[in-house]
């Protein structure tokens, strides 16, 4: 029963949004009130490029598009786009800045989508859709350089970069010299796998679908429609050098003692041992860290991509100086911090329990009361304790790796330490300590009660459910706490 | 019989890229991968990674094929790959770690030296660094090693099989049994391959000598490796046998016996102070260990020559019976006999022996039945007192077996069982750190007349803990193909392969512990 509800609830529980709670930070809606618009542009767009294919490689061509666009249909209805005006007004005031400086560019055709995935990225899908990952907004500095990026995509698109690099990987692929090889090797008797190995080298559009395909390209081109805004063009070489820094960012070290010491749960040193790893692993071979894995630091070398920039600055200057801010610099500030917040929400709604957990601790560090981190903390807990009961627990928790941080392996061990007796108890024992201060936010209420249900204690739980069904008589989790019953 | 191969879509394995098409050529029409075989690296019962064995296709040379050799750590991430070109039929047997170097041993259907009769095989031994460059190779021609029996090398059935033992920082120890007849009469190899500068040695027993039929190690420090050495046919693991890591030089070979009684070593660690500390059964002395009821738990200390520094006996009788209800066979009425399975010992010095309650009911005419009940898990101090017995209840269950066990001894039935793999226990693990043990065993539920559904059960403790931890793991799976492997502490490796989608799913579960 207690799985049942589990997997009913991982799957059919409502976004973390508490519209109705006094304080915090809520998490923007990814429903998209205009869905029925949204898809139908995407199908007539398809459609349009579907009629100017050219004959040759028209099916293979075909499905590529297809299956384009299918992905991102996939990635809107999966709610995976952030909705919130807060949100939207802002970014889509910038690129109707570009937009409105660039008339060369179909601004008809080009929809921007802020997505919460936890990758610091932006991407051009290839037809006009740009992706922003709010992720990257806590790296820059200032608007303009949110305008660099966006710059930077539009010339993707505006050069139609992706749909070349997949015009060519078909073309590519079904040419007669690479089906003759194939067919070769495909008949062939010997050393089959290298040959198609060497062959495949140069072809691998898909691995590349970001469009990381003439980025120094796309950077001449964004630098342009950059230069003819009213933002300051010099933030485009300033942007690129955080990029190229972007990987050395570093986590701030987690005081597990301190958050999860409880009085009726004191904190046991061995949680934190490192028992568990073998000398193999200690022996890293990659050092990368993976949060940054899928970045605009994997853009090809960024170094001569700003001594370029510069040299295009030195060249086109900008006399007035441009602005940093077209709107309030506090908007900027403040969506920098909502960024954080979006990002373990996406995890959280994703079910990647385990890195909204990190996330949510590392920001629980100078926001010890925040309500919907500390709601969010109890959850997730939950959360993966309910997926070790179902020997589930790969879906929710990373294994530990030497590509990833020092701080993210540490983590990693110290909930791998923990039994799932611990993990129950660890969870209701902080919602204890943190009642005072978030039992007014909805979300942290409901993350109480669970972490008591699980843990046995029967007196919170009623106590608990009580407040909850009295002061949200509608609330989101009513269904969910008589299912605990 | 061949291993059923798994198959990868081997585009799955470098990029995706386009699905087949009846007409145009992909690179998924060019050929599969197959992954030929995926076995833990342990250093000694510790697991610490894993390698995973591709065959990718024919080379150009004859009977010769292109493989990729991948190493993975323990947490299934890649430390190394390297492409090999070997025999068509090669595969690795089994691989380990000494903190040093890793040890594996390739093995390959020898073409030219089978008969009809017999099966030959080539061997090789290769030590590798961490990057899989390789560091030294030996091979082992059949001639040498004689008609090699693999039966034995199953590193998935860790209390049954030979080890291939890693001494820290050295080298291996590789035990290997020959058959020679139909008689079970054989021979062993102990082989050193040293990891540094020092001498390889090689210890063959004599061929007649029937004791080394089961002969694996027990334990060894960084001196001295303990053997423990069995006669099939009567006595069951009375013989301990000391060499010196250096030299390959017997220090001592040994029946274990005190006063009137045999002892039965079933487990061996070594001491701080060179030592051994020894935990057994024993058995009066006038009857055969297999013949004759175990009385109770003798634990021990011998020294370097073999010889018992101090024992302490722990009858069934007298110890344990006012504490549960135990006679003097170590048979609990109404639920049958105890038969120790393994037993691990924990930093705090204190040792824990694990067994399960069997009644087997030999039938004149009918089949013989074995009936599982409760496990019995028996804790003892450094100072051989018992701290803490207890019955660990499970569902009981029948079994009938399709053949008749030979009529023979008290202790040689359950040994039988154990052989056909039919107790419910399936293997022990431990940290590395001694801090903590788990030991598995399989229930079955019945579902309908003929149908089962099957889990696997852990029950674990930890240093300083009173109560045990348990969790039941299902073992039910839609894939087809399952199989679960050991892994690193507190965690089972579930692989599952799917032969629909041709996918191969691998993953790390971890169990309450």
């Amino acid at each position: 029963m207690l799985c049942a509800f589990f997997f009913f609830w991982m799957f059919t529980a409502p976004s973390w949004a508490q519209p109705n709670a006094p304080q915090g930070f809520y998490p923007s809606s990814c429903r998209h009130a205009d869905l029925p618009q949204l898809l139908s542009k995407i199908d007539s767009r398809l459609a349009q490029d579907l009629a100017g294919l050219p004959k040759v490689n028209r099916k293979f061509l075909a499905k590529e598009y297809q299956e384009r666009a299918d992905s991102l249909k996939s990635e809107i209805l999966g709610e995976n786009f952030i909705q919130d005006s807060l949100w939207t007004a802002w970014f889509q005031n910038i690129l109707d800045e570009i937009l409105k400086s660039n008339p060369t560019i179909s601004a008809h055709d080009v929809t921007l989508f802020l997505s919460q995935y936890e990758s610091p990225n932006a991407r051009s899908v290839g037809e006009g859709t740009l992706v922003f990952n709010v992720a990257l907004l806590p790296f820059l500095k200032n608007e303009s350089q949110v305008a660099a990026i966006l710059s930077h995509e539009l010339a993707h698109f505006a050069n139609d970069h992706g749909n070349i690099a997949l015009h060519h990987y078909v073309n590519t692929l079904y040419s007669p010299e690479t089906q003759k090889q194939l067919k070769n090797i495909s008949k062939g008797k010997v050393n089959k796998t290298q040959r198609a190995i060497d062959l495949m080298k140069g072809m691998a559009y898909k691995s590349s679908r970001h469009s990381r395909f003439k980025e120094t390209e796309a950077d001449s081109l964004g630098f342009v429609f950059l230069s003819n805004t009213r933002y300051q063009l010099k933030e485009a070489i300033g942007v690129l050098k955080i990029l190229d820094s972007i990987d050395q960012h570093t986590w701030p070290v987690i005081p597990y003692e301190s958050i999860f010491n409880a009085p009726g749960f004191p904190f046991q040193d061995s949680w934190l041992e490192n028992s568990a790893s073998s000398g193999l692993s200690s022996q890293p071979a990659f050092h990368s860290e993976i949060f940054a894995s899928d970045s605009m630091k994997t853009h090809p070398d960024c170094e001569h991509r700003i001594l370029l920039a510069q040299a295009q600055y030195d060249a086109l200057g900008q006399p007035t100086g441009g602005q940093l801010f077209i709107q309030p610099e506090s908007n900027f500030l403040q969506l920098q911090n909502y960024a954080q917040y979006e990002v373990i929400e996406g995890l959280n709604r994703r079910g990647a329990s385990g890195r909204a957990l990190f996330r949510a601790l590392v920001l629980s560090i100078n926001k010890p009361d925040d309500s919907y981190l500390n709601g969010l903390i109890i959850k997730s807990i939950c959360e993966i304790s309910q997926s070790q009961r179902a020997h589930k627990l790969r879906n929710v928790l990373d294994l530990p790796d030497a590509d990833y941080s020092d701080e993210y392996n540490r983590f990693l061990k110290f909930v791998n330490n923990l039994r799932v007796s611990d993990l129950e108890k660890m969870a209701y024992h902080y919602a204890l300590n943190h009642w005072a201060q978030s039992s007014g936010n909805e979300g942290f209420v409901f993350a109480a009660i669970w972490s008591a249900y699980l843990a046995g204690a029967k007196e919170s739980f009623e106590v608990w459910k009580q407040k909850y069904l009295d002061t949200y008589p509608n609330g989101a989790y009513i269904q969910y706490i008589n299912e605990l019953d | 019989m061949r291993k059923k191969y798994l198959i990868f879509v081997w585009a799955c394995a470098f990029l995706n890229v386009l699905t087949v098409n009846a007409q145009k050529y992909t690179f998924d029409d060019v050929g599969n991968i197959q992954l030929k075989n995926m076995a833990p690296i342990y250093q000694n019962d510790i697991v610490m990674g894993y390698f995973a064995f591709y065959f990718l296709d024919k080379s150009s040379k004859k009977n010769m094929g292109n493989y990729k050799l991948i190493l993975l750590d323990e947490n299934l991430n890649k430390i190394a790959e390297k492409q090999l070109e070997e025999d068509i039929d090669m595969e690795i047997l089994m691989a380990s770690y000494n903190g040093k170097h890793l040890m594996m041993v390739f093995h390959h259907y020898s073409r030219t030296k089978s008969t009809a009769l017999f099966a030959q095989y080539e061997i090789w031994f290769r030590q590798y660094d961490m990057n899989l460059n390789l560091l030294s190779t030996e091979n082992r021609s059949t001639d040498d090693m004689g008609t090699y029996s693999f039966k034995n090398l199953t590193p998935e059935l860790p209390h049954v099989s030979p080890k291939f033992v890693a001494v820290e920082d050295k080298g291996f120890v590789f035990y290997n049994y020959n058959y020679y007849d139909t008689q079970f009469t054989g021979r062993t190899t102990q082989q050193f391959f040293p990891s540094d500068d020092t001498k390889t040695w090689q210890i063959k027993s004599d061929k007649y000598d029937k004791r080394h039929l089961i002969y694996s190690e027990m334990c060894h420090n960084d001196k001295i490796v303990l053997n423990r050495l069995s006669q099939y046919t009567s006595d069951y693991s009375k013989y301990l046998q000391g060499v010196n890591l250096e030299s390959g030089e017997i220090l001592f070979d040994k029946e274990m016996t005190i006063d009137e009684y045999n002892i039965q070593i079933i487990y061996a660690y070594p001491d701080s102070m060179g030592n051994f500390v020894v935990v057994g059964k024993y058995y009066p002395k006038d009857k055969s260990t297999f013949e004759a009821k175990n009385l109770g738990i003798m634990m021990g200390k011998i020294n370097t020559k073999g010889d018992f520094l101090s024992h302490k006996f722990l009858s069934w009788k007298t110890d344990f019976a006012s504490k549960i209800a135990v006679d003097a066979t170590g048979n609990i009425k109404g639920k049958g006999d105890i038969f120790i399975h393994e037993a691990v010992h924990t930093n705090d010095g204190k040792i824990c022996l694990i067994g399960e309650i069997h009644d087997i009911k030999i039938g004149i005419i009918s089949s013989d039945v074995l009936r599982l009940n409760d496990f019995v898990l028996i804790e003892l101090t450094a100072d051989a007192v018992i701290s803490d017995v207890r019955l660990f209840e499970k569902e009981a269950r029948s079994s009938k077996f399709t053949a008749k066990i030979p009529l023979g001894g008290y202790e040689l039935y359950p040994n039988i069982v154990l052989l056909q793999g039919g107790f419910d226990y399936q293997f022990l693990r431990r940290d590395k750190d001694n801090n903590a043990y788990t030991f598995f065993y399989e229930k079955q539920i019945k579902k309908s007349k003929k149908k089962y559904t099957r889990q696997l059960g852990t029950i674990s403790k930890r240093v300083g803990d009173t109560k045990y931890e348990t969790d039941l793991i299902s073992l039910d799976s839609d894939a087809t193909d399952f199989q679960i492997m050991p892994a690193k502490y507190g965690h089972l490796l579930i692989v599952e392969y799917f032969k629909k989608t041709k996918k191969l799913d691998m993953r790390l579960e971890k169990f309450n512990h």
